[in-house]
């Protein structure tokens, strides 16, 4: 039994791409994240699970500093993306968001034309010599996004005009486009219907071959069926971090037992 | 079970069929009934007012668009317009309105005459005197402009002395003009025997937009040329200063400033701004632009500055409400696609509330457009009969503005000024409606996008 | 597995009914292994008939329990504990059904003994070898309810004991049918029966090994000992 799982799971120990080294992060006086200590691998979808408020769309955002934009937010500790501290104050926060890719909880696709969202980032970050590197660029992330088939006869078109789900491939085309290397969602299914949720689990689990994935989700049905780690967040602790499989099926902390299993506590 | 027998559920609060209505639901529905019945009857006194309101301004005011003309053949005797007879229009220049008099005298009674029209009493002076005293100035200007006409004899519309005009629209009656030292019956007559036989006509009268301010005993010559290029100026100098310095603090406000104590007083004081009453602004500009900075009174730049800052903290709560709805997901995108802060302002957040901030500058355009209290202190009282030149220079030179000259016309003494006042009112608000116009025409516009 | 509830309380019926379940079928089971032996022991044919229509209430009630694991899995998508909860109740009632079976085989086998001569000792020395069983089958389900993996271990290490008797009991049956050749159907019948039993400790075995599953998340580790050795068994005629 132990040696089919073996070959039927890729348990070989990939690179860290991200880890987190006593992270806190402060909200004024509010500690919301505490002694977080997480490595999050390449290639690999990481999922972040726990109640609302446990910390875990915070840490999401500490991950590509988004958390800058609030005036009262601190971030303690280390985080690192390939052994590069990024908050380090040589960094620049609109660099590492280029590398650092970020989906959000609804669609937002910029109320533009579909071709403009997808060329924004390569616009903006000069990664387009001219219109026809923006073209290809612009196909290529759609085609990665899931996307191309649907909207390639109206790029000219609104991206605001699509469905839900499609908006949110969208969005996703729109991360990749800036060729990232790790790609944030915050909840990136819970305003899209079932099909439109499991076009973007395929998505997700197409991206992690060439991105390393991190989603925070609320259903926990989600985390399982797209991870291969979870990490379990509970009043701002991370407390238990582990292979997916394991966490749902045998967690070690009662906390985490209590929650995946919809108990009270 | 056994408790549930023991202590039977109370009867429901909502027991009874439910085709019969019961008493609090009677009394509920009296209750949104007779509230509906308020706010109604507050719409019709509102919608009351503003048509008793228009009603008056309309039927005093429609008529000076109209206006009596009297059509003569004037001839433009050689001997006194261009005594050397070369043309020269200097020398032609130097004959002055004084000198053009007698012609129109001459032709009014040539037209009489050929007329065939006899009234009792009408001395000659009386009958030129339907003619209004400014058209001997209307002839003068036409031969300067034209001096090769000189010698010929040319059909012109003067316009008719402000009680014959008035005496037209029903303002003047014959019983009046015995008590009226400016009319005479007869005059009154004479217009009437020169009405039927098509001398004196009634007509458009464009120059009510165009001509400039004329004197207490002149009325049917006063126009609103000077008043509306004042306007026009000041209101282009509020748009150039406001939009930008307003758009540019309400960026930086909403979206780059630090929260907290300073930003907030800031915040409160530009609120509190908004409720200063404007004739402060007026001060503040007499002592300021026109005392201290040392500009010229009664000039649009002046009154330009002034407005601008009386229509800033307008622009700025519109520009930062709008900046505001703009959903917060937007700016993630942006950031989120490692857009810079400047960048997801300028190229997402700005144009996706640029239709907001149109509405709320045009607004306080608009605000502005109708400010008078500022501008009396400011100068922009003064009797002005000269245009403004071309922009720049005409920024400096001394005009009017619309609501001042409203204000103006009903100082004086004239009857005849009322139906202007009321006219001017009537372009003012047709310059409202039209700026309202634009504003709701770019929001819709714009906000298809969204 | 911690015994908070959950929020959704309809949720914690449905997990108390399928064990409840589970409880009573082993209830029926139990019963049917005592009936069954007794009925051997006491040539009760009467007995024995109504250990065999008394299986078909066990057979019921494994369906019943998996329809009802069935509709808990669609509807609550169970994960941790309450998934391995419904997986273990889907085994343990596997098993529980076919130590059913075989108690109804063993009834049957009964009618046709009952025909025959009694063979010495052999139904008391079954009937011990049944009490066995039972008492680690109610054992285990003790275990089952009260989450304890230890008396569940012990349970497993003590199907050692049963596989002891069958390999005494299968060679005295060898020694009687050499001894006598018309003891050969009796004995092999009993045979079957002894063999029979003997899995039934298989089964439970088996149910101990899902109450420690249950409670600790894992399976043991394949170390108890095994007294079966009668596949390696010969005899040598003299």
């Amino acid at each position: 039994m132990n040696d089919m799982r073996m070959v039927e799971r890729e348990v070989d120990t990939k690179e860290v791409k991200i880890s987190a080294r006593d992270c806190q992060v402060y909200y004024g006086d509010n500690h919301a994240i505490k002694d977080v200590n997480v490595d999050i691998e390449d290639k690999t979808v990481t999922a972040f699970i726990g109640p609302s408020g446990c910390g875990k769309s915070t840490f999401l955002r500490c991950l590509n500093r988004m958390n800058d934009t609030i005036d009262i937010c601190r971030v303690e500790g280390q985080i690192k993306l390939d052994g590069e501290d990024i908050y380090d104050p040589a960094v620049d926060p609109v660099q590492l968001r280029a590398k650092v890719g970020m989906v959000f909880q609804k669609p937002n696709p910029f109320p533009k034309s579909i071709y403009d969202n997808i060329a924004y980032g390569p616009r903006i970050h000069g990664l387009a010599k001219n219109k026809a590197d923006l073209d290809v660029i612009v196909e290529k992330s759609l085609r990665r996004g899931a996307i191309w088939d649907e909207v390639k006869d109206r790029l000219d078109k609104p991206g605001t005009g699509l469905s839900g789900g499609q908006q949110q491939r969208l969005c996703i085309a729109r991360a990749v486009a800036t060729e990232p290397e790790v790609l944030l969602m915050d909840e990136p299914c819970s305003a899209l219907d079932p099909i439109a949720t499991a076009q973007v689990e395929e998505l997700i689990d197409e991206l992690r071959g060439r991105y390393s994935v991190v989603i925070v989700t609320h259903s926990m049905q989600q985390a399982a069926r797209v991870s291969q780690k979870t990490a379990f967040f509970h009043l701002g602790n991370l407390v238990e971090f582990g292979e997916t499989g394991q966490i749902f099926t045998n967690p070690q902390d009662p906390r985490t037992e209590s929650y995946i299993t919809g108990r009270i506590g | 079970m056994t408790d549930a027998t023991a202590n039977p559920t109370p009867p429901s609060a909502h027991s009874g069929s439910l085709l019969v209505q019961d008493k609090l639901t009677k009394k509920r529905n009296a209750a949104e009934a007779r509230f509906k019945l308020y706010g109604l009857t507050a719409v019709s006194l509102g919608i009351l007012a503003l048509v008793l309101l228009l009603a008056s301004i309309l039927s005093n005011g429609l008529s000076s668009f109209q206006q009596t003309f009297v059509s003569l053949d004037v001839e433009l005797v050689e001997a006194k317009l261009d005594k050397n007879g070369n043309r020269n229009i200097d020398d032609i220049k130097k004959v002055s309105t004084f000198g053009y008099a007698p012609l129109i005298k001459a032709a009014v009674e040539k037209a009489i005459a050929d007329g065939g029209i006899e009234i009792e009493g009408l001395t000659a002076k009386d009958a030129a005197g339907i003619v209004s005293k400014d058209a001997p100035a209307q002839l003068r200007n036409y031969v300067i402009a034209n001096p090769e006409k000189i010698g010929t004899t040319i059909n012109f519309n003067l316009l008719a002395n402000g009680r014959i005009d008035g005496y037209q629209k029903g303002r003047v009656t014959k019983e009046s003009a015995e008590l009226d030292s400016n009319v005479s019956p007869e005059q009154l007559m004479l217009a009437d025997a020169l009405k039927e036989n098509g001398t004196l006509v009634k007509r458009f009268n464009w120059g009510f937009i165009t001509r400039p301010d004329a004197s207490e005993n002149r009325p049917e010559a006063a126009g609103l040329g000077v008043a509306i290029l004042g306007s026009l100026y000041m209101m282009m100098v509020v748009l150039v200063l406001a939009l930008p310095i307003g758009v540019a603090a309400s960026i930086y406000l909403e979206e780059f400033a630090p929260k907290n104590r300073w930003t907030d007083l800031i915040e409160v004081n530009i609120s509190n701004l908004a409720a200063v009453p404007s004739i402060v602004f007026g001060i503040l500009g007499l002592a300021i632009f026109i005392n201290f900075a040392g500009l010229p009174q009664s000039a649009p730049i002046v009154g330009g500055l002034v407005l601008t800052l009386m229509t800033l903290p307008t622009i700025i709560i519109a520009t930062r409400a709008s900046l505001k709805s703009v959903p917060p997901s937007i700016r993630d995108a942006a950031l989120g696609v490692g857009a810079s802060k400047m960048q997801s302002v300028l190229h997402h957040v700005l144009p996706l509330a640029a239709p907001g901030i149109l509405t709320g500058t045009i607004i306080g355009l608009a605000q502005a457009l109708g400010e008078t209290a500022p501008l009396l202190l400011i100068g922009m009282v003064a009797f002005v009969r000269e245009y403004p030149s071309a922009p720049p220079e005409g920024f400096f030179d001394p005009a009017s503005a619309l609501p001042v000259q409203v204000y103006n016309w009903t100082q004086r003494a004239d009857p005849a000024f009322v139906e202007r006042a009321s006219g001017a009112i009537i372009v003012l608000l047709i310059f409202l409606v039209f700026m309202n116009a634009v504003a709701i025409m770019l929001r819709r516009r714009f906000e298809r996008r969204w | 597995m911690p015994d908070r509830e959950h929020i959704v309380t309809s949720y914690d019926r449905d997990l108390e009914t399928i064990q409840a379940m589970i409880m009573k079928m082993g209830g029926l089971v139990e019963a049917a292994i005592l009936d069954s032996a007794n009925s051997l022991e006491r040539r009760d044919e009467e007995l024995a008939e109504r250990v065999r229509l008394g299986d078909k209430a066990i057979d019921e009630l494994e369906e019943r329990v998996n329809e009802e694991c069935a509709r808990l899995l669609a509807l609550r998508q169970p994960i941790a504990s309450d998934l391995r909860t419904v997986l273990t109740v889907m085994k343990i009632s596997a098993n529980l059904e076919r130590v059913g079976d075989y108690a109804k085989n063993l009834a049957k086998r009964t009618s046709v003994l009952v025909q025959m001569n009694p063979i010495e000792g052999a139904s008391s020395a079954i009937r011990r070898m049944a009490k066995t069983v039972e008492g680690m089958m109610k054992d285990a389900l003790d275990a089952y309810i009260q989450r304890d993996p230890e008396l569940a271990q012990d349970v497993r290490m003590r199907d050692h004991e049963v596989d002891q008797m069958y390999n005494a009991l299968f060679r005295q049956f060898l020694t009687y049918m050499m001894e006598d050749p018309r003891n050969i159907t009796a004995c092999m019948h009993l045979h079957f029966i002894a063999k029979n039993i003997e899995r039934m400790g298989d089964h439970v075995t088996s149910i101990a090994e899902q109450v420690i599953y249950l409670s600790t998340g894992e399976m043991p580790e394949d170390n108890r000992p095994k007294g079966d050795s009668t596949p390696y068994e010969t005899v040598e005629l003299d």
